[in-house]
C-alpha cells in the first residue's frame, strides 16, 4: 500500500498507489491513512482511480478511516472504478460518503 | 474440455468434463488469496466469462476466501483449502472446501446489511462481506461433512459465455 498526500486551500487530496485494497492491506491502508489525515484539513478527499479491486477488509478501512477524523472533517472518495463503485452502492455505503467519478469532478464541487 | 490447475501445488483428483473447469489448492493466507484470485480470474477470462459476471465473481471469490482465511482456519497460515469452478453455457459453480472450523451452527451467517444510520463513532467496519456474496450470487449452499466445509456458489449468466477475443 502506498499513499501520497498534498494540501491545498484547507483540502487534502490523498491518492492511493495501490490496484487493490483488500484484506492483505488494510490494516496497512488504515495506519498510512491515519499518518497521513494527521494533518487538519477539513476535506480530505481520497482519490481511488488506481484502484481496481476493493473487498469488505478494504471497505472497512475506508470506514476507519473516516472515522479517525473525527465528526469535524469530511472525507470524500474519487476516481471510483466499476468494481469499487458497485462495493459501495450495494453495502450502502454511498449513503454514508460522497462519491465522485473522478478527483475533478470531487474538486469542482468543492468550488461549487 | 480444458482443466488445469490454478497454482503449482499439491495434486488433485480430476473433475468430471465440463465446457471449462479448474482446480486448485491455496495456501491459506493473505498471499495464498491473492494469487489463487487472480489465476481463477484469468481463466475466467480466458473462457470468456462476461466481465461484469467476473467482477461479480471476484468480489465474492475475495470474501469467501477472506472468510476461510479468518474464521475456518483462524490464522492458521499453514493451512490449505481448495477452489473448484465449472463454467458451462448457463452457468458457473464455484466450490470450496476446507477442513478448517465449521460455521458457528453449522450454518451460513444471516444476509444481514450493517446498519449505517447511526453517528460516526459507531459506523460498522465490518459485516459487510457475506451481504455482498449473498447479493452477487443466484444461489449458494453450505455443508459440514467428513469434517470438511463445502460451500458451493452459483452465478447464472445472462449470455452464454463465449471466448473472448481479447484473451
Amino acid at each position: 500500500m502506498s499513499l501520497t498526500s498534498r494540501v491545498a486551500d484547507g483540502l487534502q487530496i490523498v491518492t492511493v498507489d495501490a490496484e487493490r485494497i483488500d484484506a492483505a492491506g488494510a490494516i496497512q491502508f488504515k495506519e498510512e491513512m491515519r499518518s497521513e489525515t494527521a494533518s487538519s484539513a477539513a476535506r480530505v478527499v481520497l482519490d481511488l482511480s488506481a484502484v481496481d479491486f476493493i473487498d469488505s477488509s478494504g471497505l472497512g478501512a475506508i470506514v476507519a478511516a473516516m472515522k479517525q477524523l473525527g465528526d469535524d472533517r469530511r472525507l470524500d472518495l474519487a476516481g471510483l472504478s466499476p468494481a469499487v463503485d458497485k462495493v459501495f452502492r450495494l453495502t450502502r455505503m454511498d449513503t454514508v460518503f460522497n462519491l465522485y467519478p473522478s478527483l475533478h469532478d470531487a474538486l469542482a464541487a468543492e468550488r461549487g | 474440455m480444458t482443466h488445469s490447475r490454478l497454482n503449482g501445488a499439491d495434486p488433485h483428483p480430476p473433475l468430471r468434463p465440463a465446457a471449462h473447469s479448474g482446480t486448485g489448492r491455496i495456501s491459506a493466507n493473505a498471499g495464498g488469496a491473492r494469487s489463487a484470485i487472480r489465476a481463477t480470474m484469468q481463466r475466467l477470462a480466458g473462457a470468456g466469462l462476461a466481465p461484469e459476471t467476473r467482477e461479480n465473481v471476484q468480489i465474492v471469490l475475495a470474501e469467501v476466501i477472506n472468510n476461510i482465511i479468518e474464521h475456518a482456519f483462524a490464522g492458521n497460515t499453514a493451512a490449505t483449502f481448495v477452489i473448484e469452478f465449472h463454467l458451462s453455457p448457463d452457468q458457473l459453480q464455484l466450490t470450496l472446501t476446507d477442513r478448517g472450523r465449521s460455521f458457528p451452527a453449522g450454518r451460513l451467517p444471516p444476509p444481514r446489511v450493517p446498519d449505517l444510520s447511526g453517528p460516526r463513532a459507531t459506523m460498522p467496519e465490518g459485516g459487510f462481506g457475506w451481504p455482498l456474496i449473498r447479493m452477487l450470487t443466484s444461489r449458494l449452499a453450505y455443508r459440514r461433512e467428513n469434517g470438511q466445509n463445502r460451500l458451493d456458489l452459483w452465478f447464472d449468466l445472462a449470455a452464454p459465455a463465449a471466448p473472448d477475443p481479447a484473451n
